[in-house]
């Protein structure tokens, strides 16, 4: 008896770990579903477009109709589907024209940039912005807090590309402190030698840009979250106690604010990627935003159709892993 | 009072603008001048005054935050309304339609369809508020599930009061406040939204935007002209978005 209930119970535990993958499934077949219908619903078909050429040769309907059924463009719509859908799974994603590369390969070499920028803000984002907002909501009263709040207010009415824009300037330009765009540094590129400490070099600006933008809505959030903490009796008997300062920010309101807080890592995740979009953009730096920018100026639509796939590929993945987490932390038998 | 005052001004100097079809920036050979008596602003690269390019583009950015902030909120309290007392089955596959929604970076698609649509004021609208519906359908679906069940609606209920009585005079207008919030809230993102598509290059070149102001800008971080290019659509852009924070109740200021 004891052992089935055992196995009963640890299988709704996999069940309970399960949902929050199960539950992005729908997202991701809408996923697929668009990213095929945005490169099918464009005007001109392949076929056109292979058959074009500045050799104006004459080119009879029976070659166009000869094309499209060797393309398979003949076939019902949800086969050709199908096959794309088939290709997708094996890791074709087709061909650029732009980068004269398989789309694979050239999403492949963009997305450790853009996954290591928002790998690394995300976290930076909630400890630049819960930290603060829980001091400053701690004393909501004294002047600091209220300048900080001030601060944070300014901060929230500028987009991320505006932040990215004038740390650019700021740090780059006029001080010249940083570099002005790029992942890696000339001669790294040319030698091929790559250094950990010429990544972190050319990554701090945007990262910077990406975990202020980010930190507003922690900041927010643990400012609100301190306030109700601080109600509480415990908080009341710590402070009698002579706890003050950093020691009663780290163990008292920290732990008590830290559920909530990580709850809203998902969440923020889409946020966070596209203003990554942005800031690449703004940096030059070699990621999925500039590739997708530069896709689309170029209308090279089997990449756009990468960039996209690839994308919500991350927020899909990294929602599920998040979740994921939140549930086996939260999970008390 | 002096926020409220100060946004109706701005109203109105947009209204002027757009009745009078008044600023029409004209090149000149003034290529790039720093601010002066004649160019308040400067000019930028193609010699326009950039004071006149920032009040071209005020109209615009005034009606797509008032569009995009009624449009998707009209549509999320019908729809909110709808799912609250139409039941179980619709309700459902619209909740899994926002979860699709909401785990999408917005400006994803919308760079795709921008790519693709090349849009003018019009078609941002429609775009940007496509995509800003769900969030207010989840905080209205709430707020109404809440208000369903309170002793007013409870008694009205007892006296054979009907689903359209009851959202008429014991739910909508209890949600006004919220209403309001989520006007202010909608209207801010797509003031950033939309400059952020014209930072990208990626709207109608027609079309006057403040975004499209930064992007010139940017070009220009080479030369001095970038430090009296950024500071006019920056401040402009700012002070709209921290006038509309300003406005919202005190509690759900925050929560964007």
């Amino acid at each position: 008896m004891r052992g089935e209930t055992a196995q009963t119970s640890a299988r709704a535990t996999a069940l309970r770990c399960l949902r929050p993958v199960l539950d992005n499934l729908p997202a991701l077949a809408t996923l697929l579903i668009c990213s095929f219908l945005l490169l099918h619903s464009l005007p001109g078909s392949q076929a056109d477009a292979l058959l074009t050429s500045d050799l104006g040769v004459a080119v009879t309907a029976e070659d166009h109709t000869r094309l499209q059924a060797r393309l398979g463009l003949d076939r019902p719509l949800w086969q050709q589907f199908g096959s794309w859908l088939g290709g997708v799974l094996r890791g074709d994603l087709g061909y650029s024209r732009l980068y004269a590369a398989p789309v694979a390969q050239v999403l492949a070499d963009t997305l450790p940039w853009t996954l290591g920028l928002v790998l690394v803000a995300l976290p930076l984002s909630l400890l630049t912005g819960a930290l603060p907002g829980l001091l400053a909501g701690m004393a909501p009263q004294t002047g600091g807090a209220k300048y900080l709040f001030a601060l944070v207010t300014l901060l929230s009415s500028l987009p991320g590309f505006v932040i990215a824009l004038l740390l650019l300037s700021l740090f780059g330009f006029t001080l010249g402190w940083f570099p002005t765009g790029g992942g890696i540094s000339l001669e790294a590129r040319l030698s091929g030698q790559v250094t950990l400490a010429d990544l972190i070099y050319h990554a701090l600006l945007p990262l910077l840009a990406l975990s202020l933008h980010g930190s507003v809505r922690y900041f927010y959030l643990a400012w609100g979250l301190a306030q109700q903490i601080s109600r509480r009796p415990f908080i009341r008997y710590a402070r009698h106690r002579g706890i003050r300062g950093a020691g009663l920010l780290w163990r008292w309101y920290l732990p008590n604010a830290m559920p909530e807080l990580l709850s809203r890592l998902s969440s923020s995740l889409p946020g966070i990627l596209g203003a990554t979009l942005f800031v690449e953009v703004v940096f030059s730096y070699p990621g999925a935003g500039a590739l997708m920018l530069d896709a689309i100026n170029n209308r090279d639509y089997p990449l756009l159709q990468g960039c996209l796939l690839l994308t919500g590929g991350i927020v899909l993945l990294g929602n599920s892993l998040l979740d994921l987490i939140t549930t086996i932390l939260t999970d008390r038998g | 009072m002096v926020a409220r005052s100060l946004l109706l001004l701005i109203c109105l100097l947009a209204l002027f603008c757009w009745y009078s079809d008044w600023p029409q920036p004209q090149m000149s050979s003034q290529l790039l001048h720093p601010p002066s008596s004649d160019h308040w602003l400067g000019t930028d690269a193609l010699g326009q005054d950039l004071l006149a390019r920032l009040l071209q583009a005020l109209p615009g950015t005034l009606a797509t935050a008032l569009a995009c902030g009624l449009l998707p909120l009209l549509a999320g309290l019908l729809l909110a309304s709808l799912s609250a007392l139409a039941g179980n089955r619709l309700d459902r596959i619209l909740l899994k339609l926002t979860d699709i929604f909401m785990i999408m970076p917005a400006i994803l698609p919308l760079m795709i369809l921008a790519a693709l649509l090349e849009p003018g004021l019009g078609t941002v609208i429609i775009l940007i508020s496509i995509l800003s519906w769900p969030d207010d359908f989840r905080v209205l679906r709430a707020a109404i599930r809440r208000q369903l069940f309170s002793d007013a609606v409870l008694t009205a209920r007892g006296f054979g009061a009907g689903p359209a009585y009851l959202l008429r005079w014991h739910v909508w207008p209890v949600l006004r406040p919220l209403l309001e919030a989520l006007f202010l809230q909608n209207a801010r993102r797509s003031v950033m939204l939309s400059a952020g598509l014209a930072f990208l290059g990626l709207t109608d070149p027609r079309m006057a935007n403040w975004g499209t102001l930064l992007l010139d800008a940017q070009q220009q971080i080479h030369h001095a002209a970038f430090w009296w290019m950024l500071p006019g659509p920056l401040l402009a852009m700012t002070t709209l978005i921290l006038l509309l924070n300003s406005l919202s109740p005190e509690e759900r200021k925050h929560q964007a």
